[in-house]
């Protein structure tokens, strides 16, 4: 039989193409956006690029700055274009008979798949992470007024809070991609719960093949998610995670009933793909 | 008995219409098996539930003492049409693909069987002709060390050259313990190499019957099969 | 070679293989093709070709050598009663079908000489 981690590795394979178009895209559309914003501006530009109030940046790097810059400000964009992408792929595999052929049970050829979309999407915004921090450093790097600004912003905090808030900030960023992340999880979960109960039941019902029916059966099942997901967000949320964590305004801390709720939510529906795979979704025939 | 496929009491029903009901079959070690019937019979759905890519039927399967289907599917090479794949992917990446996935799939055996169907591993999917990519599934089928081979229908549109190839490839690659049941609607291009012959009609196995048992009744296989639709009209 | 379907095909590969004995083309004690070979140049199955083998081994006509293969025999007795076996097979062929012709008994020896006689004349 096949093992787990090497079907993972197969398919991480295809899924990583998608990443990395997407990835390139972004940072295409970054450049092409850039010299057209360059081009607009050369006349009246003196080829200083200003960043705060007395700060500004030579040529070079605020260049290569404000492409990195439209680059993430672009993550929103792409990001959801690559969920979609892959949420469209993870489904073909799903009912694949190639990728159903392989030696093990289908509900975990199920979980391997949804795993390496989220695998490579971790690996699409570890990119993107990449970037900021090269941003970063090229700011930092190449201007004397950036660094002695950002000593005294430091210092500042450091006169308001007794810990050192770059960390906090830090921390907090990483939980909000973090968040997006298992947001990401969540939409393939969901995806697929629409796809295998649509698919059972069509199976199911007489006269499988009427256009009109499936349409119909698809738009129940949808309808009832929703429902679902805000009668479940609902009891989620009011589980009195707050009493636990008191009033604690915390941005950190305010984040934990919303983690929760995603994982509850990504376990029950990935359990219930699981099992709808495993004993009713077929493979589409090949042929 | 030493048989390597039992299925016991299958029914499968799609779409409130009962395909298949009632099924009893036996399949003996290093048989060739025909298993025939029209279209629309159920014979790619018998396959297809055999290999555990269709859900939902009640009954047993057993191949080589496998009941569950993930263990089946090991033990089992069933022609896939390659669906998963997109047009663009070239045979290269398909064979790195069945290496990966397959613990039994031998590359050595898989190259010998490409050059004698003269498969160009740099070609695309989408280059190749019908009978050219029904080749390279059945180059793949066999390249795996299965106890149980499922060829479904092999020989659909394809021309009587590569029918021949396909046919010599299965007399020179298949192991002497190795099972094949090999679909058709169509009985005297295979009649010759078959041991058994299993025919599916009014959604069960209407018959099951060795080629010598018919052939000294002194039919034909063809005839015997075409003769149980005598006074059928379509 | 083509095959008749309504005929055993193992009982059609021990005929072919008793011709080509009886032809020459194998000559006794020689090494006949591998199963697989013969199956492949028949287009049978392995396992048809194995039971035709099995059958001329009991008779006597094959005999095998462990891990070399068959052979063929080398007692030219059981040689010429197969020979003559398929010369009887032909001739039985041959006297039905002209019984059926109308052609029997006496006469049928008349027609046959008549026919010869004829057929050298032409070839000269």
């Amino acid at each position: 039989m096949t093992s787990f981690w090497t079907l993972f590795k197969q398919l991480f394979k295809q899924k990583n193409k998608s990443a990395n178009l997407v990835f390139l895209i972004q940072l295409a559309a970054a450049i092409v956006t850039m010299i057209m914003a360059f081009i607009g501006t050369i006349n009246t530009s003196s080829f200083k690029f200003q960043i705060g109030p007395d700060i500004s940046l030579n040529l070079f790097s605020g260049v290569i700055v404000g492409i990195i810059a439209t680059f993430l400000g672009y993550s929103f964009l792409a990001n959801p274009a690559y969920i979609i992408i892959t949420s469209w792929k993870n489904e073909k595999v799903n009912r694949s008979q190639t990728w159903r052929l392989v030696p093990m049970n289908d509900g975990l050829i199920y979980v391997c798949n949804t795993l390496s979309s989220f695998a490579s999407f971790v690996y699409l915004i570890v990119l993107q992470a990449i970037m900021a921090v090269l941003a970063a450093i090229i700011t930092y790097a190449s201007s004397d007024q950036v660094r002695s600004a950002v000593a005294m912003v430091l210092n500042k905090m450091g006169m308001i809070s007794s810990q050192p808030l770059i960390w906090e900030f830090l921390g907090d960023s990483l939980l909000m991609v973090l968040l997006a992340s298992l947001l990401g999880l969540f939409w393939y979960v969901i995806v697929s719960f629409l796809h295998f109960t649509s698919c059972a039941i069509i199976d199911f019902l007489p006269n499988g093949s009427n256009k009109f029916l499936v349409f119909v059966v698809r738009l129940i099942v949808l309808i009832a998610v929703v429902y679902i997901l805000t009668v479940l967000g609902n009891l989620l949320g009011n589980i009195g995670l707050d009493s636990i964590f008191g009033n604690n305004n915390d941005f950190a801390v305010s984040m934990i009933p919303a983690f929760i709720d995603i994982i509850i939510l990504d376990l029950i529906f990935g359990i219930v793909n699981f099992l709808l795979i495993n004993k009713f979704v077929e493979a589409k025939q090949s042929r | 008995m030493n048989d390597l496929l039992k299925i016991n009491n299958l029914s499968y029903k799609k779409n409130q219409k009962t395909i298949l009901t009632n099924v009893n079959l036996n399949i003996e070690k290093g048989k060739i098996v025909a298993l025939l019937g029209e279209n629309g019979a159920g014979k790619t759905t018998l396959m297809r539930i055999i290999a555990g890519v269709a859900k939902n039927y009640k009954g047993q399967i057993e191949v080589n003492g496998a009941t569950k289907e993930a263990e089946r599917k090991a033990k089992l090479s069933f022609t896939d049409g390659l669906n998963g794949f997109s047009d663009s992917t070239k045979i290269n990446e398909i064979v790195e693909f069945y290496v990966n996935i397959f613990s039994d799939f031998n590359e050595n055996e898989f190259e010998e069987l490409s050059k004698f169907m003269k498969l160009d591993p740099e070609m695309k999917l989408s280059q190749l002709s019908k009978g050219m990519r029904e080749k390279l599934v059945i180059a793949l089928t066999f390249a795996r060390k299965a106890d149980l081979y499922l060829l479904d229908e092999p020989f659909g549109g394809i021309d009587a050259m590569s029918r021949k190839k396909i046919i010599n490839s299965i007399i020179m690659w298949k192991d002497d313990d190795a099972t094949i049941l090999i679909s058709d609607h169509f009985v005297n291009e295979i009649s010759t190499l078959l041991d058994e012959v299993v025919i599916i009609k009014n959604e069960t196995i209407f018959a099951h019957k060795t080629a010598d048992e018919i052939r000294e009744s002194h039919k034909s296989v063809e005839g015997y099969y075409e003769g149980l639709y005598e006074g059928e009209d379509d | 070679m083509e095959f008749k379907d309504n005929i055993p095909i193992y009982l059609q590969i021990e005929q072919y293989l008793y011709r080509q004995i009886a032809l020459g083309e194998l000559k006794a004690g020689e090494k006949i093709p591998s199963v697989r070979k013969l199956a492949l140049e028949l287009t049978v199955n392995v396992n048809t070709v194995q039971r035709a083998l099995g059958q001329m081994n009991d008779r006597g006509i094959l005999f095998t050598k462990r891990g070399e293969g068959n052979f063929v025999t080398e007692d030219t007795e059981l040689l010429n009663q197969t020979k003559q076996s398929l010369i009887d097979n032909e001739l039985d062929n041959f006297v039905q079908n002209m019984e059926k012709l109308g052609a029997d008994g006496d006469s049928l020896v008349s027609i046959l000489e008549d026919y010869l006689k004829r057929r050298n004349k032409e070839n000269e």
